[in-house]
C-alpha cells in the first residue's frame, strides 16, 4: 500500500437489499460451506472463488474504486454510514454513527482535536492525528491515528472493539464486519430428528456468526460460534441420533464456543440461522451406506442401504436407455460406487453424489425395462424386469430435458494447468521443483480468526509461485492444486522415489495465544542441502516480508521432511491465527510477494548448488492480484 | 594406658560419631522435596505466550502422584493464575488412558486434542513436545507414543509424524526464568 492509496469504502454501493442480509445469506453461504466440504468437488472453487471476492470487497483497491462494507453489532445490522474507511492500511470506523447504533456516549471538541468515548465503565480519550490515546486513565498507543475526513470523526477499529471490549469478525462470504458485545452465550445445545433427519440446535441469547466445518478421520461437523462464551458445562455426552454418535462442546479460544457433533458417517449438512430464537441450527443428510445387486427371476433388484425416511424418486432417461433414483437430503456412503453386471437387462449400476444434496443412482440398462421402486426395511429396492407388452408408462422426454448433461459426475483427474501467461528467458529449464501445498479438502490446516483457513492460502501462493517458476521454464509438479485432501503417502511419493531437484511445503502457521507471529522455514538435520535450501528460503522471505524472523530450524519429526529424499524445506509464511498477519495473509498482493520471495529463494539455492540462477522474477500479469486465485477456482 | 585415657579416647569417639552424624545431617540439608512424605517436586512443560520455547515448570505433587497419570494431569491443569507461561493443549483437553510398556509410554487423550486444536507447525510442535517431555521424565519412560480418542495417529495436525514413539526434544526447551 503506496501511502497515498486511501480507498474510502463507497457507503452507498447497494450490496444488500432492505431486511436482515445477514439470516438469508448467511444461511445460503453456510449451507453451501458444508455442502461443499462434503463434496470436496468443483462446488469448493466457488467457496475460495466467494473468499476472494470479498476480500477485494472488503479491502483496499489502490487509488480507489470502492465498495460496501455492512456492519452489524449483535447480529442486527446497522445504517450505512457505520460502514468501515481504510486508511493507508489501517481500518478505521466512524465514531458518530458508531455511538448511536452501540450506543456510547461521544463528547467532540473540534478545537483540540479531542475525542472522549464512555460506554459503560470504560472511558476512552483520544485526539485526531495522535497515536497517544488514554484507556480508563492509563496511556495507550494506537497503531493508526484517529482522522478528521469530510466531517467524520474517524477511529481505528482494532483499538475502539479492545477497548470496548467488543469481539470482532469479518466475514469474507458477505463481505460484512459483525462486532457484538462479549456477552454472547450458547445457553443451550440439542440433538433431536426432524422428518427422520438429525437436526443440531445450538441456542444463543442474540443472533450470532457461525462457522461450520466437516472433518474426517473420524467424520465429525465442527460448528464455531463466533464472539461467544459457553453458558453450558464443557464436555462430551454420547447420543444415538441417527448419524450423530457423539455431542462435545467447550470454548476455543476466547471468543469462540465450538460444538462438535461425530458422525458414524461422512454427511453433508444445512446450517442455517434459526428463526424464532436465536441461534444456530443444523439439519444433517441421510447416509447412503451400501449398493447391493441381485439377479431374480423377473430379472434382477437393486438394494439401496438408506434410511427410510429418506425421500426418493425413480424415473427414466432414453438415448441411451437409464433408470435413475435420486435420493433426497442424502450422502452417498457407500464404498463400491459401481456394480459391474453385463447382463441381458441391466449393464451397469452407478452411484454419485450428483448434487451436495442428491444421491444419484443410474441403472444402465439394455433397451426399455420395466422398473418398480418401494421401500423395505432398511432401504428402499428397485426391481427391474422386462418390459410390458404395451409400454404406457414410458415417461415422454421433453426436448428441454437435456438428460445426459444430467449427469455430472466428478472429475478425478488434475484439471490441465493453465497456460504460463508471459513467456520469460527459461534459465529455469530441466530443473525439477515439488510444490506442496499443506493440507487441503477434509483438512483446514489451520483457522484464521475471521474464518480463513490455511488450505486455501497456502494453495493460492504456491500456484503463484508455480506461475512464476513455470514462466522461466522449470518443471512444477504440485501435490494437489485444487481444495482437495491428499495423504502424506501420496504427498511424498515422488520426491520419496528421488524425483523433482527440490520439495517445497507451503503452510501457514498457528498457535493457541496470538502472541505468536513471524516467519520460520524447517529442514532435516541429515540433509546438508535442504539446510542450504531452508537457509535460501528463510533469507529471502525475511527480506521480502519483513515479519517477525523465527529462525531456520531443524526437525526429525516433520513427515515430508522424514520421508523425502531429495532437498526439501517447510516453510511457514505467517500465523494465520494472528489478526494482522491473517489479514496480510488475505491480501493478494502479500501472497503474491510470498510466492516471489520463494521464487529469490529458490534462485539463491540453485545458484549455490548447481551454479544456475533463475534470473529476476518474472513479470506475470498486471492483474496476477486476482488472477491465480480465480484460475484455481475455475481450475 | 589408664583408666582416664580410655574414658577420653571414649568420650572422643562419641564425639566424633556425634560429630559425623551432625555432618551428614548437615550436608543432606534440609529434607529434600523428592523425598518429604507431603510432595514430591516434578516438571511440567508449559509453553512461552509466542510460542517459540517449552518452559519446564516445577511442581509439588502428592508422592503417589509421580506417574504416567499423574503427570499428565498435572500439565493439563495448566498454568498458576500469575504464571507467564501457557499451556500448549486444547484447554479441555482430558487424559483417557496411559499405559507404559518397554519404556514407552502410550498416551491416549480425548478428541478436543484434535478439535480444539488451532493447527500450525509450532502448535502441533509444542502440544507433542509438552506431552512427551513431561512424561519423559519419569525414569521409567524414555519414549512416547500419543493417541487421540483410542486411535493410533499418523499425524496430529498435518505436520508431525506421529506413527512411531517420539524422544523428549530439548531443544525446544528455555529454563524458567
Ligand atoms: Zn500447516
Amino acid at each position: 500500500m503506496g501511502g497515498g492509496h486511501n480507498a474510502v469504502l463507497d457507503e452507498d454501493c447497494d450490496f444488500y437489499v432492505g431486511g436482515n442480509p445477514f439470516l438469508s445469506s448467511k444461511n445460503l453461504s453456510g449451507r453451501v460451506k458444508g455442502l461443499i466440504e462434503t463434496e470436496g468437488w468443483s462446488l469448493m472453487r466457488t467457496g475460495r472463488a466467494a473468499l476472494v471476492l470479498a476480500v477485494i470487497l472488503l479491502f483496499f483497491i489502490p487509488g480507489g474504486p470502492a465498495s460496501a462494507t455492512q456492519v452489524y453489532f449483535n447480529g442486527r445490522a446497522l445504517s450505512s454510514d457505520v460502514a468501515p474507511v481504510v486508511v493507508d492500511g489501517h481500518v478505521l470506523l466512524p465514531v458518530r454513527s458508531l455511538a448511536s447504533a452501540i450506543g456510547m456516549s461521544l463528547t467532540w471538541e473540534p478545537g483540540a482535536g479531542r475525542i472522549e468515548i464512555q460506554r459503560q465503565d470504560k472511558h476512552i480519550v483520544m485526539h485526531i492525528n495522535s497515536r497517544e490515546a488514554q484507556l480508563n486513565g492509563e496511556p495507550h498507543q494506537l497503531r493508526a491515528a484517529p482522522q478528521l475526513k469530510d466531517d467524520r470523526i474517524l477511529a481505528p477499529l482494532t483499538f475502539l472493539a479492545e477497548a470496548l471490549e467488543l469481539t470482532m469478525r469479518w466475514d469474507m462470504e458477505t463481505a460484512a464486519l459483525h462486532l457484538s458485545d462479549a456477552t454472547i452465550v450458547v445457553s443451550e445445545i440439542l440433538l433431536c430428528e426432524e422428518e427422520g433427519r438429525t437436526r443440531l440446535d445450538v441456542l444463543t441469547n442474540t443472533p450470532v456468526a457461525y462457522d461450520t466445518i466437516l472433518l474426517a478421520d473420524p467424520h465429525r461437523i465442527v460448528v464455531d460460534v463466533h464472539g461467544a462464551k459457553l453458558g453450558v458445562p464443557p464436555g462430551e455426552q454420547p447420543v444415538a441420533a441417527g448419524v450423530a454418535r457423539c455431542l462435545r462442546v467447550g470454548q476455543f479460544g476466547p471468543d469462540v464456543v465450538r460444538v462438535v457433533v461425530e458422525l458414524n458417517a461422512p454427511v453433508g449438512y444445512e446450517a442455517f440461522a434459526r428463526e424464532e430464537e436465536p441461534g444456530v441450527a443444523l439439519l444433517l443428510n441421510h447416509a447412503v451406506d451400501s449398493l447391493s445387486w441381485r439377479d431374480t427371476d423377473e430379472g434382477g433388484e437393486l438394494f439401496i442401504v438408506v434410511p427410510p425416511t429418506a425421500p426418493y424418486e425413480i424415473w427414466r432417461l432414453v438415448e441411451p436407455d437409464r433408470v435413475v433414483i435420486d435420493v433426497f437430503h442424502a450422502s452417498l456412503n457407500a464404498k463400491d460406487r459401481t456394480i459391474l453386471l453385463g447382463g441381458e437387462l441391466v449393464k451397469q449400476v452407478r452411484a454419485s453424489q450428483f448434487l451436495p444434496n442428491v444421491v444419484r443412482v443410474v441403472l444402465d440398462v439394455n433397451g426399455p425395462v420395466e422398473a418398480k421402486a418401494f421401500r423395505q426395511e432398511g432401504g428402499v429396492a428397485i426391481q427391474l424386469g422386462p418390459p410390458p407388452p404395451i409400454d404406457l408408462e414410458l415417461a415422454e422426454i421433453e426436448p428441454g430435458d437435456e438428460p445426459v448433461a444430467l449427469i455430472k459426475e466428478p472429475d478425478p483427474d488434475f484439471p490441465s494447468l493453465p497456460g504460463v501467461k508471459e513467456v520469460a528467458e527459461k534459465t529455469g529449464k530441466g530443473l525439477r521443483v515439488i510444490l506442496d501445498p499443506g493440507h487441503g479438502g477434509l483438512d483446514p490446516g489451520a483457522l484464521g480468526p475471521s474464518g480463513s483457513k490455511e488450505k486455501d492460502v497456502v494453495l493460492d501462493i504456491s500456484l503463484r509461485l508455480r506461475d512464476l517458476l513455470a514462466a522461466v521454464g522449470c518443471e512444477v509438479y504440485m501435490t494437489r492444486d485444487e481444495d482437495r485432501y491428499v495423504e502424506f503417502p501420496e504427498r511424498v511419493r515422488l520426491a520419496k522415489e528421488g524425483k523433482g531437484d527440490v520439495f517445497l511445503s507451503i503452510h501457514a502457521n498457528a498457535f493457541r495465544f496470538q502472541e505468536a507471529c513471524g516467519t520460520e522455514t524447517f529442514y532435516h538435520p541429515d540433509k546438508q542441502s535442504s539446510r542450504l535450501l531452508a537457509e535460501a528460503l528463510q533469507t529471502s522471505l525475511m527480506k521480502e516480508l519483513g515479519r517477525t524472523d523465527r529462525g531456520v530450524k531443524t526437525r526429525r519429526d516433520l513427515y515430508v521432511l522424514r520421508e523425502s529424499s531429495i532437498p526439501t524445506a517447510l516453510v511457514e509464511v505467517a500465523f494465520i491465527n494472528h489478526p494482522d498477519e491473517e489479514k496480510l495473509l488475505l491480501d493478494p498482493e502479500f501472497r503474491q510477494r510470498c510466492a516471489q520471495a520463494l521464487f529469490e529463494g529458490l534462485s539463491h539455492y540453485f545458484r549455490e548448488r548447481a551454479g544456475r540462477s533463475l534470473g529476476p522474477v518474472p513479470e506475470i500479469l498486471p492483474d496476477a492480484g486476482e488472477n491465480p486465485a480465480a484460475a484455481a477456482s475455475e481450475g | 594406658m589408664g583408666k582416664g585415657t580410655h574414658k577420653t579416647l571414649i568420650a572422643l569417639v562419641v564425639l566424633l560419631v556425634i560429630i559425623i552424624i551432625w555432618a551428614l545431617v548437615q550436608r543432606s540439608g534440609p529434607p529434600s522435596v523428592a523425598t518429604d512424605p507431603a510432595g514430591a517436586e516434578v516438571l511440567i512443560y508449559l509453553a512461552t505466550r509466542d510460542g517459540t520455547s517449552l518452559v519446564p515448570v516445577k511442581r509439588i505433587v502428592d508422592v503417589e502422584k509421580v506417574s504416567p497419570q499423574g503427570l499428565i494431569e498435572e500439565l493439563l491443569k495448566g498454568p498458576r493464575p500469575g504464571e507467564p507461561w501457557v499451556l500448549p493443549l486444547p484447554a479441555n483437553t482430558r487424559l483417557q488412558s496411559v499405559a507404559v510398556v518397554d519404556r514407552v509410554a502410550y498416551v491416549d487423550l480425548s478428541e478436543e486434542m484434535i478439535e480444539f486444536h488451532p493447527g500450525g507447525t509450532t502448535g502441533e510442535l509444542l502440544t507433542v513436545y509438552a506431552v512427551v517431555n513431561t512424561l519423559a521424565q519419569l525414569p521409567e519412560v524414555e519414549l512416547v507414543q500419543i493417541f487421540v480418542g483410542g486411535r493410533e495417529l499418523e499425524t496430529l495436525m498435518g505436520h508431525l509424524d506421529l506413527r512411531t514413539p517420539l524422544e523428549p526434544d530439548f531443544s525446544l526447551v528455555i529454563e524458567e526464568h
